[in-house]
């Protein structure tokens, strides 16, 4: 496009080439829910190439009418942008089929590189294409050697198309099986043909953590360990598993929440700043961050984790069940529903430097936040006032936002003092509401950004750390009970009040 | 209410104090409007509104009346979000300045501005032709606004001279300019089709169609600027631009890169739905081939076609915001600052319609005693 005279000087944003994106699994929740809304939402943000197409493939046949009226209805309910246009729908549907076939089948393949090849001929997509699995993961190898044996792959080396393959999570449920299905997929697609979806990295308040830190400059010289004393990461969720019991049995909150989602904010947290803001140069810098996590030993496990598992409570007012009282569950589930964990990244930066981080369901409150907790002041002044530290709260959600706490005089003849908060809140201040995480991962894609998408040895090396712990665990006792509603067990308290330290009251 | 000048600050803690943003507000930039004529007001005032719910923002507003006694009083508000529990998103400083006080407002307009942060200055209606106020108004901003939808195509010329005037100082942004970003947008997306863009040296002819805007003039100024745009990013030659007319249709001729001509026609289509003056369809022809831009029914929905030998264009329709200036001032407010491409197609439109551009009339004063 740089050739074209026409685009010189204009602010307009960046389009994709035009290109098809295939999901596979496409008549499961995510298609519906997420992914066909924020394909539209795309197109009416007028982000879409010309000749843009999309392609369902799932094992029930149905004509394309019938998937375009199923995707009309989901759009209808679930996207952010109510009601929707009919023109634009008439457009963007325009574009929008349906192949009917088995993953295992190598015929399946035959009929999806039919049905691009009309694309390219008919809307002029080029030979371009987003393969989306929205698939469990053990069909990813067996679907990636399929679209390499029909041809479907472009080599990396061919700059006159692109074929790039995303994949949403788990990449793998532990170190073994997350390497063993790297090796199958890097057998078929280039590391720059991967794009491993964490859809916390397309929200807003997280792309704002690197806004945040690396856009000003008198927080930098503070972020470390000369100056902070330790750094609290809480992903609280206030739900339950919601009918995902059978999932969940096999998954427990490490898997689901900590070894993606929060590993990723803590890597944001404490990375240095990138050369650039591109994607091997932030990802860079994500994975120094995680290799210099201190391993945990297996005594360590049992000292720094903590993993606990709702028992019957009280949400919002209303009785909830414990998480074995749940359905698909196990009435002697070991599965951890929340836990808690103490790291120190061994880098110059943040040596000493405690890394409390948590996640669990049903929970007091649904919140993630990260705070960064200030050392005292090296003589107190003001002997009267209780002693409180500077604290920088990034929030990412809800009400996503920054608190700066510090101490402030009491009015009066006294010399007391008191902390107050200065807030700043992006939705009060700016006003609306920004693309779901979803737009932004699709068009990164179509547009090979991956700044925001999990690299192999971000996963890999994540992966290195918590086996270990997950073996100790298999070992170990069974997670410690808490009541539905409150902020998890009581080790999880004690995790910090041994250290002379708590939680932030959130 | 109405506060005197000194309390205006004291007035503003005071309304924040009594909302649930006590513990402190972001603020951005400063964002006057001064309305030539008080008639300006409602409309700048609803457009202030809305831009200030996007950005966290102290808006002024500033509108003059004729009277024998000086006075400039103020009053004090928030800007609260309808929708979100009226949450409180901005502040608001309306200024009635009454007779010999107009000199007072840029001295007065220090005063009231959040210091140490940008001064946008939006001025509301037409340009004047001589007002030193003006000149004093924008001594102190960072960026001009203007609306040349509102001006009759000699004001490009004027509006050209302003640009260089003001270079090293403040930059100026056109609302109508980002009025046309969309079309700007489409058309260039036209292009990128590698096989549309091997025609694109080699233009025959475009149409431009438009809604009218003055009775009897050749175009509109949106239009002046979307064929000036095209001549300054594909490289005709500007300099002797050939004009002729036949009933309501008016046409350029050009001389392309090689040599050749390119014509662009304008053409006057009335539609009630869309904006005095604003483009309703482009058409481009070369070689056989014919691409066109257009609203569709609905004035918010643009739509393409295209057909030749070679080309495989499907269609394509896309809403567009509605072109209203609180959505073309948030516009230009993601990028406050010096657009050289406007600049530069400014230019070319002054010396293209320089031709055809109404006199300016004689002893012209539209400012009023400074």
């Amino acid at each position: 496009m740089n050739d074209n005279p026409l685009r010189e000087g204009i602010a307009s944003d960046r389009i994709p080439d035009p290109c098809t994106v295939v999901i596979f699994g496409a008549s499961g929740d995510l298609t519906k829910r997420k992914l066909m809304p924020a394909l539209y939402n795309l197109a009416v943000s007028r982000l879409l190439p010309p000749g843009f197409s999309v392609l369902g493939v799932a094992r029930r046949p149905k004509p394309d009418e019938v998937f375009r009226a199923e995707q009309h209805e989901g759009v209808s309910q679930f996207s952010r942008r109510k009601p929707v246009e009919e023109v634009l729908w008439n457009d963007f549907a325009q574009g929008v089929g349906y192949v009917q076939g088995s993953f295992d089948d190598a015929a399946t393949y035959v009929s999806l590189r039919e049905r691009l090849e009309h694309l390219d001929r008919t809307r002029n997509t080029r030979g371009n294409r987003v393969f989306y699995l929205s698939t469990p993961p053990a069909e990813f190898s067996g679907i990636v050697r399929g679209l390499a044996g029909a041809g479907l792959i472009a080599d990396r080396k061919d700059t006159s198309r692109f074929s790039r393959v995303v994949l949403e999570k788990p990449f793998g449920v532990d170190l073994h099986s997350a390497e063993a299905l790297d090796t199958d997929l890097h057998q078929v697609l280039s590391e720059s043909q991967l794009y491993r979806i964490d859809h916390y990295l397309g929200k807003e308040a997280v792309q704002n953590m690197l806004a945040f830190r690396f856009g000003n400059a008198i927080f930098e010289p503070l972020w470390n360990r000369a100056h902070i004393d330790h750094v609290q990461i809480t992903v609280a969720e206030d739900i339950g598993v919601e009918g995902r019991g059978k999932f969940y049995e096999k998954a427990g909150t490490l898997r689901d929440i900590v070894q993606n989602h929060l590993i990723q904010l803590l890597a944001l947290a404490a990375m240095e700043a990138p050369v650039a803001f591109d994607a091997n140069a932030v990802r860079d810098e994500k994975v120094k961050v995680l290799r210099a996590l201190r391993p945990l030993s297996r005594e360590d496990v049992y000292r720094y984790t903590v993993r606990g598992q709702y028992h019957p409570g009280g949400v919002s007012g209303k009785a909830v069940p414990g998480y074995r009282e749940e359905p698909d569950v196990s009435p002697t589930s070991r599965t951890e529903t929340f836990c808690a964990f103490k790291f120190y990244v061994d880098n110059w930066r943040w040596h000493g430097v405690p890394f409390y981080i948590r996640a669990g369901k049903r929970l007091a409150r649904r919140i993630t936040d990260v705070s960064v907790h200030f050392k005292a002041v090296p003589h107190r002044l003001f002997a009267d006032s209780p002693a409180e530290d500077n604290v920088l709260a990034l929030r990412i959600q809800p009400d996503e936002g920054i608190t700066l706490r510090f101490a402030s005089k009491v009015p009066g003849p006294r010399n007391l003092l008191r902390p107050v908060n200065m807030e700043f809140r992006y939705g009060a201040a700016f006003g609306g509401s920004g693309p779901e995480a979803y737009e932004r991962l699709l068009l990164d894609v179509m547009l090979g950004e991956a700044t925001l998408f999990t690299r192999s040895d971000e996963v890999r090396t994540s992966w290195e750390h918590f086996s270990p712990i997950l073996d100790g665990w298999r070992e170990g006792p069974e997670p410690e009970p808490y009541a539905a509603g409150t902020w998890g067990p009581a080790s999880a308290e004690a995790l910090l009040t041994r250290d002379g330290r708590r939680w932030r009251r959130l | 209410m109405s506060v005197p000048l000194d309390g205006v600050e004291k007035e503003l803690s005071k309304l924040w104090d009594s909302t649930t943003r006590k513990d402190g507000h972001a603020v951005s930039f400063n964002l006057v409007a001064f309305c030539a004529s008080p008639d300006d007001l409602p409309r700048a005032r609803g457009a202030l509104a809305r831009v200030a719910l996007e950005f966290p923002s102290r808006t002024l507003s500033v509108a003059c009346y004729a009277s024998t006694a000086p006075e400039i009083t103020a009053r004090v508000a928030l800007h609260c979000h309808p929708s979100e529990g009226h949450e409180p998103r901005s502040e608001d400083v309306d200024l009635e300045v009454r007779g010999g006080a107009r000199a007072w407002v840029p001295g007065t307009l220090v005063k009231l501005r959040v210091p140490d942060l940008p001064v946008y200055v939006w001025w509301v209606g037409d340009l004047p032709d001589e007002d030193t106020l003006f000149d004093r108004l924008v001594e102190h901003a960072d960026v001009v606004f203007v609306h040349s939808a509102e001006m009759d195509l000699r004001d490009l010329s004027r509006l050209s001279s302003l640009v260089e005037w003001a270079k090293g100082g403040y930059a100026i942004g056109d609302l109508n300019w980002a009025r046309l970003r969309w079309w700007q947008e489409f058309t260039a997306r036209f292009f990128d089709d590698p096989a549309s863009r091997a025609h694109l040296g080699a233009l025959e002819r475009v149409t431009v169609a438009h809604t009218p805007r003055e009775p009897g003039a050749p175009m509109s100024t949106q239009a002046a600027l979307y064929a000036a745009w095209l001549a300054v990013a594909l490289g005709w030659d500007t300099s002797a631009p050939r004009w002729s007319r036949d009933g309501a249709t008016t046409t350029l001729t050009l001389r392309r890169g090689d040599g050749q001509d390119v014509t662009v026609r304008f053409v006057e289509v009335p539609r009630d739905d869309i904006l005095a003056g604003c483009l309703d369809r482009a058409v481009f022809e070369a070689g056989g081939c014919r691409w066109e831009l257009y609203r569709s029914d609905n004035p918010r929905v643009l739509c393409w076609h295209g057909e030749g030998e070679g080309l495989v264009l499907p269609s394509l329709c896309v809403r567009v915001d509605v072109p209203d200036e609180a959505r073309m001032l948030s516009r230009l407010l993601h990028r406050p600052e010096r657009d050289a491409l406007f600049e530069r197609t400014l230019h070319a439109a002054a010396r293209l319609t320089a031709p055809v551009a109404p006199a300016a009339p004689v002893g012209a004063d539209g400012g009023g005693a400074s």
